[in-house]
């Protein structure tokens, strides 16, 4: 995710360094030429177009701006002249978008130079025109226990809703993966000519974890770099608009995350196993793994919406005995370098974990791996 | 010391009763066979010696190893063919071999392999993914496993289901060269004929009770019958 975000702001960046920017200009007045002079002062390259042009514009256009006859003119009178800006789009998506944002920042910049100059022609100082009030905001989350700026607030809260969504279906494959490892024995009828090996069963359960374990490594490798990467990718799109992430992200939290990350795909992959010795067939183990994860993954995601102390206590422990919490919690808490969440979640994960699979080990290492089965689908009524 | 002692076995599924306390042992070096039709308790039985599945009361043991308790001993000892059985579809036959034999012995499996690979009699199909194979194809890939090992015990559910004629005579004198060897076979069959030609022993079952045992021939005498089809069927009807 984080290596397309970062392809597709390059990919516009080069686009709006190299791109070349269209001007008809029908007032030919002292201030259009400084709004012409402006944009190329930009870095953007400008040349003098017709009206034709917009019939079938060229490749190598990225807008066309339309500077009307009487524009200086109108200035002067204090009537607000309007421009018109024709931008050409490949197709719709987020590099598309940052060329459209480049074209449109340049005129913005523009206005904010006129302000001062119509300001200054008046004798008033620009300043209260543009700014006519200052503000400090304050913002005090209680439960964080600290203050944020609103930019702060917004790159949390924009990465508590985009995150959750890709660690869900992560999670989501991952046990239903895991369910498959047995009952895929099971399906394929593999499973007794295994259990009779001179390998203990102990042994085998250990490789089947392993597998998991392996599958778990891999997934936190990719979710690491993907979100350095996309972290990178973010800042340097802000950064093209003059803004930035206030928020230095400690390392040591970025860590502690990727723990929780594996643990919780460790515990997927656990509690995928436990699913899988249960199930018969492939079919019914992904079947008995959607079950069970969904109901848990909508608990976990409740919480991006809602404030864990608001509610009741006996929620609260409901809600942090599951697993996946600490992940959607961890993103939040990753931002201000606070680590009480990240070790307690490393606490709950590894339980969680072990406790499945000392489940799945016990029904593995004994007859029930054969004889148990889980039925799906109501139980027929006695009749009496 | 016997090969196979089973004293008073008894097997509950849940609230049903499966094996209701039978009794049997034989010697080393032959081929016993486990007789009656379905649902009789043949499979549950060889499941128990198998190590799959535990006894519910009742002592079993392999060449005086108690299955239960010396559970890994008695899996170096046998070699298992279930009555339904597959492999591991992405696998060739040949690699698939490989992969047992290292399991039984990780420093000179190729001797082993090429034993399974012979007794197999799959030729160059050998080197084709299982998933590629007929059900009698696999059946004789899973016997090969079972058998190349040259175990102290192959126990074998039903070793012929599923196979043609051709096939399933190859198997039959597969066993029958095998015991030579010093293995010792018990089987299950429903094919009267087949255990007739190969086993030195049975114990017929119905209903989860042996209601006779013998060789072949002191069975059919007793009911005064010349095959074991309907030697079986006079036992049935005189119970």
């Amino acid at each position: 995710m984080g290596f397309i975000i970062m392809g597709a702001m390059s990919t516009a960046t080069e686009k709006v360094k190299h791109g070349t920017v269209g001007i008809i200009d029908e007032d030919n007045s002292e201030l259009s030429s400084t709004l012409i002079n402006f944009i190329r002062m930009s870095g953007m390259n400008v040349v003098q177009v017709t009206r034709d042009v917009l019939e079938n514009p060229p490749e190598s256009l990225l807008a066309v701006i339309v500077i009307p006859k009487g524009y200086g003119e109108n200035i002067l009178n204090e009537t607000p002249p309007n421009i018109t800006i024709y931008t050409f789009l490949q197709g719709i998506n987020v590099g598309e978008q940052g060329v459209m944002g480049a074209v449109t920042s340049v005129i913005e910049s523009y206005k904010n130079f006129l302000k001062s100059y119509i300001a200054k022609q008046h004798g008033v100082n620009p300043e209260i025109i543009s700014n006519p009030i200052t503000e400090d905001i304050h913002i005090y989350v209680r439960s964080w226990e600290r203050e944020f700026t609103s930019q702060e607030l917004n790159t949390i809260t924009m990465q508590v809703m985009f995150w959750p969504w890709l660690i869900f279906s992560l999670v989501v494959s991952v046990v239903q993966l895991s369910a498959t490892f047995l009952s895929e024995e099971k399906e394929q009828k593999t499973l007794e000519i295994l259990l009779t090996l001179p390998v203990r069963r102990t042994t085998i359960l250990f490789s089947k974890v392993l597998g998991s374990g392996v599958l778990a490594i891999l997934a936190t490798i990719s979710y690491t770099v993907g979100f350095i990467v996309y972290i990178m990718a973010f800042s340097s799109y802000l950064e093209q608009y003059g803004m930035s992430i206030s928020i230095s992200m400690d390392p040591f939290s970025i860590i502690l995350m990727g723990v929780i990350f594996f643990l919780c795909l460790l515990f997927s992959s656990a509690l995928g196993l436990s699913i899988s010795v249960l199930a018969q067939d492939t079919k019914s183990a992904e079947s008995l793994a959607s079950t069970v994860i969904f109901p848990i993954m909508i608990i976990a995601f409740v919480i991006m919406f809602l404030d864990i102390s608001s509610l009741p206590t006996y929620l609260q422990i409901l809600i942090y005995i599951i697993p996946y919490t600490y992940l959607m919690e961890g993103i939040k808490y990753m931002f201000i370098g606070r680590y009480e969440v990240f070790l307690a979640g490393i606490v709950v994960n590894l339980l969680g974990a072990l406790v499945m699979l000392s489940i799945v080990s016990k029904i593995f290492t004994s007859e029930r791996i054969l004889t148990m089965k889980v039925r799906f689908g109501r139980r027929r009524k006695k009749r009496a | 010391m016997y090969a196979v002692s089973v004293n008073n076995l008894v097997k509950y599924y849940g609230s049903f009763q499966a094996v209701k306390g039978i009794s049997f042992r034989f010697e080393e070096g032959i081929i016993y066979g486990l007789i009656g039709p379905n649902g009789a308790g043949k499979s549950t039985t060889l499941k128990i010696l198998a190590t799959l599945l535990t006894p519910t009361e009742g002592e079993v043991e392999i060449f005086g190893y108690d299955v239960k308790r010396d559970a890994n001993k008695v899996r170096r000892l046998i070699g298992y063919l279930p009555e339904e059985a597959g492999g591991y579809k992405y696998l060739t036959g040949y690699e698939y071999l490989e992969l047992n034999a290292k399991l039984y012995s990780p420093d000179n499996y190729a001797d082993i392999v090429e034993y399974g690979a012979k007794l197999s009699g799959l030729g160059e199909r050998l080197h084709n993914r299982i998933g590629e194979y007929s059900r009698g194809m696999v059946r004789r890939l899973l016997l090969a496993r079972a058998l190349m090992i040259r175990p102290r015990l192959a126990i074998l559910d039903e070793p012929t289901s599923g196979m043609d004629v051709i096939h399933a005579t190859q198997i039959r004198r597969m066993i029958k060269e095998i015991v030579n060897e010093g293995v010792t076979i018990l089987l299950s069959s429903h094919n009267m004929l087949e255990v007739q030609y190969l086993c030195d022993k049975l114990s017929l079952i119905s209903d989860g009770v042996i209601v006779a045992s013998g060789t072949p021939s002191e069975i059919m005498s007793a009911t005064g019958t010349d095959n074991l089809e309907d030697a079986f069927i006079e036992v049935i009807k005189n119970k």
